[in-house]
C-alpha cells in the first residue's frame, strides 16, 4: 500500500515546486546583488577646488598638554578661541551659568573664523546607510535624540557653525551657514557673516532674520528645548545688524557656547515658513512641515523603512555635496544590523549610534577586515551606580566612599565592554584636563591586583568604613535600575560585589524608565544604576553636568562645598596648566573623599563605514559630523 | 443553524467589550504618566514645567478620570477614529491602513506555505508510520514545535549572510508592483513565521489520517479494488481535513502575535513591527490601538471558525 503511494515522480515534483519558490525568493543571481552594490555611483572625478587649501587638521593641533594652539595662515579656517583643547559638557545638564573663562583668543580686537574649504572628491553615488531608530518627530528645536530626531533633519538643515568632519581633530569647528564670524567685546559678543547666495529650499533667501528668529527660538522656555535649549545660559542676546549679519551677545566670555552652537541640535528654521506667533506657528513635529536648507532633501519617508534623500542642486557651498543621494535604512535589530553590514546592504552608520553592542562591533571588525571600519568612539557616556546622599545609610560619607572603593570597574568593562570601555573615573581618563588611564589604574578603588583581582587593600579600607559607620555586618537595600542599556544586569553586577566583600544585601528594582524617573525625582529609592550621555567635551560643562546639585543624575542634590569651589575655581582660571590642576584636585576629590555616584565604565559607540566611504572622520560626539555633505563615494 | 449564529453574535458583544476593558486597563498599569514621559524624552533628561506638562495632558486627554477616559475611547474607536499617535502626532488609521495589508500578506503567505508542506508531511508519515520517511517527518514536526520563531529567524538570517553572503532587499516593496521583490522579501519570514504552524498541522494531519485509515469506508473503498491514491485522496484526506482546517483557523491568531518578532528581523514593515516599534517608543494610543485591532481580528476569525464548525457538524450547533 504505502510503496504505491510512495510515487517519487510526485514527490520530486512537490520538492522541484518548493525550491522553485524559494529560487524565486532568493532571485538569480542578478536580483540577488546586495541592494548597497546596486546602486553603483557613477563616481565622476570632482572639478578642482578653487584655489582654496585643504583644511585638514590646519585647524587647532592639540599640543602635548592639550591645549589647542591656533594657528594662523592665509585662507585657512581659524578655529574659535578655546581654553581647552577637548571641549567636554554632559548631554543634557544646563551648563551652570557662572561666567567661564574668557577665550584666550578673545579680546575687544575682533578674532575671525571662515567657513571650511572643499577637498577634492568624488561625486555621485546614491548611497544605502544604516540608522537605528525611526523618527519620532522633525522639530530639532524639541528634540532630545540623536537617533529619532537629529540624526534624520541633519542632511537638509543647516546650524550657523558645525565641527568639521574632515579632520579627526575635535575641536575643529568651521561655518556651516555662517561663513565667518568675529569675536569681540572681550569674547562676547559673536558677529556672523552670512552667505548671500543661501537660499531656503523653497527659494527663499536665507538672511538674519533667519538667524535671529532661530535663536530666540532655542531661548524659549515656554516649550521643551532638551538639547537646544543649552545655549540659554550663555546667550544674553540676538539681533541681525545686517541682511547678512547677525550678532549675538554672550552674558559671559565662553568657550562652550560655540562648542554647543555647532552640535546638530542647533539648526537654523526658515523664519517665513514657521511663523513667529507661537499660537500659529506650523506644527513642525510633523513631516509635511519640514524645509531646510542642507545639502540634501528628503523626497521620500517610508515609516519603518528608509528615508530618501536626494542632493540639494542649489546648494549654497559650491561643489558639495558629493553624494547623489542617500538611503538611510531603518534598522534597529543588531542581529540584522550586523547582517546587513556583512552583505554590504548598508555601507555605513548614519551617526555614531549603530545599536550594536562592543562584542558585536569585535566581530563585525573581524568579519570586515581590510573592506570597512569598525570605531569604538567615545567616550560617549558614562555608567555608574547613584547614591541617595539623603537616605540612611547612605548620608554617612563612610558608606559612600566604601562604596566607592568596592565596585570592581574592570568587572563591568569586561562584562559589559568586552574591554573597549575605558576605565570607571570620575573624570573621564586621557583628556587634557584629567588624569591618564594608567595614573587611574594606581588609585584606590579602581586599581586591581597583578591577576585581576580587587585590591585587597581597597576591601580592607571599604570594611573598615563600613564597621567605624555601624555597619560591619552590612545591611539591607535596593538598587534601582531603569530597564534599558543593560541597567539592570550592571545593577546585579554591582549588587553581587558588595555582597562579597561588605554584606550588604542589595535587590535589584528593575523599571520602566518612565516609572524609575518618577521615583527618582521623588527621591523614592537608595540607590539606583544609570548613565548620562556626552554632547560636548568641557571640564566645567562636565563637573556641571554630573556632579553640581543640579546635574542631570544629582537626584539627591549632593554638592559638598569643596566641589563647589575647585568648580568656581577652575572656570574663572585662564590659565590652562593652572585649571588642569584644579580640575585635577577635583577628580581627586570626587575619587577619595566623598561622591553622589561611583562611575563604573566610559562608554563607547559603535559605528561602521565602508572603506569606499572616503573623507571620514570619526566624530567626537554623538551630535557631530552628521550631514554627511563631506564624503564621497569612491571605489 | 440561525439560531445558532445569532448566539454566536452575541456572546462575540461582551467579549469584544471585556477586551476594551482589558487592554485599556493594562495601558493604564503601565507605570509613568504618557504625558511626562513624551516630555522628559526618551533619555530621560529633558526640562520642562508643571505648565508643560499639564498642558500636554489636557491635550492627551489623560487629565480626564480613567472611567471617562475609557469611556471616549470605546466612542471614539467605534466611531473608527483612533486617535493620533502619542510621539508622532499623526493618525493612527493612516499607519494601521498602510501596515495592516503586509501583515495579512506575511501571515497568508506563512499558512500557505505551512499547508502546503505540513499536509504531504502528514500524510506521508501515516501512509509510511513507522517507517524512516515517518520518523525523519515527526523529527521536523517535532522541532517545528519546539524552535521558536525569533531563533529560527535568526538563524536565517546568518545562514543567508554567512553563506550565501546575501539577505533579502532592503526597503518594502509592495505586491502588486515589484512581485518578485516582494516574494524575495517575506519568504523567508514566512518560513520562520510559519514553521511551527508547518509542524502543528502535520502532526494533526498524521493523527487525523491514521484514525480516518481504520473506519469501515477506508476499508470498503480498497475492498472495492479503488487505487490506493484515490483512496488517500479522495476518501481519507478529504475527511481527515476538517481538524486540520480547524487548526489552521485558529493558527490563525498565533500568526499574528508571531509577526511582531518576525517583522522586526526581517525588517517587514507591518503592523508587528509598528506595535514592538511603538511599545518602545511608549507610544501608548498607538499600542492600544494595535493591540484592540489584533485582538478584535483574532475574536473575528474565531467566531468565523465557531461558524464553519456549527455548519460543518450538525452535532455542535444543536448542542
Amino acid at each position: 500500500m504505502a510503496s504505491r503511494f510512495w510515487n517519487p515522480g510526485a514527490l520530486l515534483l512537490g520538492l522541484m515546486f518548493m525550491g522553485l519558490l524559494l529560487a524565486v525568493a532568493c532571485g538569480s543571481s542578478a536580483t540577488a546583488t546586495p541592494e548597497a552594490e546596486s546602486p553603483a555611483p557613477a563616481a565622476t572625478e570632482a572639478p578642482a577646488p578653487a584655489a582654496t587649501s585643504a583644511p585638514s587638521g590646519s585647524a587647532a593641533t592639540p599640543s602635548a598638554g592639550g591645549q589647542a594652539q591656533p594657528t594662523a595662515a592665509a585662507n585657512t579656517p581659524t578655529p574659535v578661541p578655546q581654553p581647552a583643547s577637548t571641549v567636554i559638557a554632559m548631554a543634557t545638564a544646563a551648563p551652570d551659568p557662572t561666567p567661564t573663562p574668557a577665550p584666550e583668543k578673545a579680546s575687544d580686537a575682533p578674532t575671525t573664523a571662515q567657513a571650511q574649504a572643499k577637498p577634492e572628491g568624488k561625486y555621485g553615488g546614491v548611497i544605502d546607510m544604516h540608522v537605528a531608530g525611526n523618527v519620532a518627530h522633525w522639530n530639532i528645536m524639541e528634540c532630545g535624540s540623536g537617533g529619532t530626531c537629529m540624526s534624520p533633519t541633519s542632511p537638509f538643515s543647516n546650524g550657523l557653525v558645525h565641527y568639521n568632519g574632515e579632520t579627526p581633530e575635535p575641536l575643529d569647528i568651521r561655518g556651516d551657514l555662517a561663513t565667518g564670524w568675529t569675536v569681540g567685546e572681550g569674547g562676547t559678543r559673536y558677529l556672523f557673516n552670512l552667505p548671500e547666495n543661501a537660499r531656503w529650499h523653497d527659494g527663499t533667501p536665507i538672511t538674519s532674520d533667519d538667524v535671529v528668529f532661530s535663536i530666540n527660538e532655542m531661548l524659549r522656555t515656554d516649550v521643551p528645548r532638551p538639547r537646544s535649549g543649552q545655549i540659554r545660559p550663555y546667550v544674553k542676546s540676538v539681533e541681525a545688524v545686517g541682511p547678512y549679519e547677525a550678532q549675538i551677545d554672550l552674558n559671559f566670555p565662553s568657550s562652550a557656547f560655540l562648542a554647543f552652537l555647532a552640535t546638530d541640535f542647533m539648526k537654523m528654521w526658515p523664519k517665513h515658513w514657521v511663523g513667529t506667533d507661537p499660537e500659529t506657528q506650523r506644527n513642525m513635529r510633523l513631516e509635511e512641515n519640514i524645509l531646510g536648507s542642507g545639502p540634501f532633501k528628503m523626497v521620500e519617508h517610508e515609516k519603518d523603512v528608509v528615508y530618501r534623500w536626494e542632493k540639494n542642486e542649489d546648494y549654497f557651498k559650491e561643489g558639495l555635496p558629493y553624494f547623489d543621494g542617500m538611503n538611510y535604512y531603518i534598522i534597529n535589530d543588531s542581529s540584522t544590523i550586523v547582517a546587513a553590514y556583512k552583505a554590504e546592504q548598508v555601507l555605513m552608520t548614519v551617526y555614531l549610534n549603530s545599536n550594536m553592542n562592543v562584542r558585536e562591533g569585535q566581530e563585525l571588525r573581524e568579519d570586515r577586515e581590510g573592506k570597512g571600519r569598525v570605531f569604538f568612539a567615545g567616550p560617549t557616556l558614562w555608567h555608574g551606580m547613584l547614591i541617595n546622599t539623603e537616605a540612611e545609610p547612605f548620608n554617612d560619607v563612610r558608606v559612600r566612599r566604601a562604596l566607592n572603593l568596592i565596585l570592581h570597574r574592570q568587572a563591568f568593562d569586561e562584562i559589559f565592554g568586552a574591554g573597549e570601555y575605558l576605565i570607571g573615573s570620575p573624570l573621564p581618563p586621557d583628556q587634557w584636563f584629567g588624569r591618564t588611564t594608567d595614573e587611574w589604574l594606581e588609585a584606590p578603588g579602581l586599581r586591581e591586583t597583578a591577576d585581576g583581582q580587587k585590591h585587597p587593600d581597597d576591601i580592607a579600607e571599604a570594611q573598615r568604613l563600613m564597621a567605624e559607620a555601624g555597619y560591619a555586618d552590612g545591611f539591607e537595600t535596593s538598587i534601582l535600575a531603569a530597564n534599558f542599556l543593560s541597567f539592570p544586569d550592571m545593577a546585579q553586577v554591582a549588587a553581587d560585589q558588595m555582597e562579597r566583600w561588605l554584606n550588604i544585601k542589595a535587590v535589584v528594582q528593575p523599571e520602566e524608565p518612565a516609572a524609575g524617573y518618577v521615583r527618582y525625582e521623588g527621591g523614592d529609592w537608595k540607590l539606583g544604576f544609570h548613565g548620562n550621555g556626552i554632547l560636548v567635551m568641557d571640564p566645567d560643562q562636565l563637573v556641571a553636568g554630573s556632579y553640581l546639585s543640579k546635574a542631570t543624575r544629582n537626584y539627591s542634590g549632593w554638592e559638598p562645598e569643596r566641589v563647589r569651589e575647585l568648580y568656581d575655581a577652575q572656570i574663572v582660571e585662564t590659565d590652562t596648566e593652572k585649571r588642569r590642576e584644579l580640575v585635577l584636585q577635583l577628580g581627586d576629590y570626587l575619587a577619595n573623599e566623598d561622591t553622589h555616584v561611583v562611575i563604573t565604565t566610559w562608554a563607547m559607540l559603535v559605528p561602521y563605514v565602508d572603506n569606499r566611504i572616503k573623507n571620514y572622520n570619526v566624530a567626537s560626539g554623538f551630535a557631530n559630523h552628521t550631514n554627511k555633505e563631506h564624503l564621497w563615494y569612491e571605489e | 443553524m440561525n439560531l445558532y449564529v445569532v448566539k454566536r453574535l452575541l456572546l462575540f458583544i461582551p467579549t469584544l467589550l471585556l477586551v476594551t476593558i482589558i487592554v485599556f486597563s493594562l495601558m493604564r498599569l503601565i507605570p509613568g504618566d504618557p504625558a511626562y514621559l513624551r516630555l522628559i524624552g526618551a533619555d530621560g533628561d529633558a526640562e520642562f514645567t508643571q505648565e508643560q506638562l499639564e498642558d500636554l495632558q489636557a491635550q492627551l486627554g489623560t487629565d480626564k478620570p480613567v472611567v471617562q477616559q475609557y469611556i471616549f475611547w470605546v466612542w471614539d474607536m467605534l466611531r473608527g477614529d483612533m486617535g493620533l499617535s502619542m510621539i508622532h502626532d499623526t493618525p493612527i488609521i493612516d499607519d494601521i491602513k498602510s501596515r495592516l495589508p503586509i501583515t495579512i500578506e506575511l501571515t497568508i503567505l506563512s499558512l500557505a506555505l505551512a499547508t502546503l508542506v505540513a499536509v504531504p508531511l502528514g500524510v506521508i508519515s501515516a501512509v509510511m508510520q513507522d517507517s524512516l520517511a515517518d520518523y525523519a517527518s515527526r523529527i521536523i514536526a517535532i522541532a517545528g514545535v519546539a524552535m521558536p520563531n525569533f531563533w529560527l529567524a535568526i538563524l536565517i538570517i546568518i545562514v543567508l549572510v554567512n553563506v550565501f553572503g546575501w539577505l533579502p532587499p532592503l526597503g518594502y516593496a509592495d505586491l502588486w508592483e515589484d512581485p518578485l521583490k516582494n516574494l524575495q522579501q517575506l519568504i523567508f519570514p514566512a518560513i520562520a513565521l510559519g514553521f511551527y504552524n508547518m509542524a502543528l498541522i502535520a502532526r494533526v494531519t498524521r493523527s487525523a489520517m491514521l484514525e480516518v485509515f481504520r473506519e469501515d469506508y477506508i476499508r470498503t473503498a480498497r475492498s472495492k479494488g479503488l487505487n490506493e491514491r484515490v483512496v488517500i485522496v479522495r476518501h481519507a484526506l478529504k475527511n481527515a481535513s476538517l481538524p486540520v482546517l480547524t487548526i489552521s483557523g485558529w493558527q490563525i491568531g498565533r500568526l499574528l502575535a508571531g509577526t511582531v518578532v518576525i517583522e522586526k528581523i526581517f525588517l517587514v514593515p507591518g503592523v508587528g513591527r509598528l506595535l514592538i516599534d511603538s511599545i518602545f517608543a511608549r507610544d501608548f494610543t498607538m499600542i492600544q490601538a494595535i493591540v484592540m485591532l489584533v485582538a478584535t481580528m483574532v475574536l473575528l476569525l474565531n467566531l468565523i471558525v465557531d461558524l464553519m464548525y456549527g455548519w460543518l457538524d450538525p452535532r455542535i450547533r444543536y448542542a
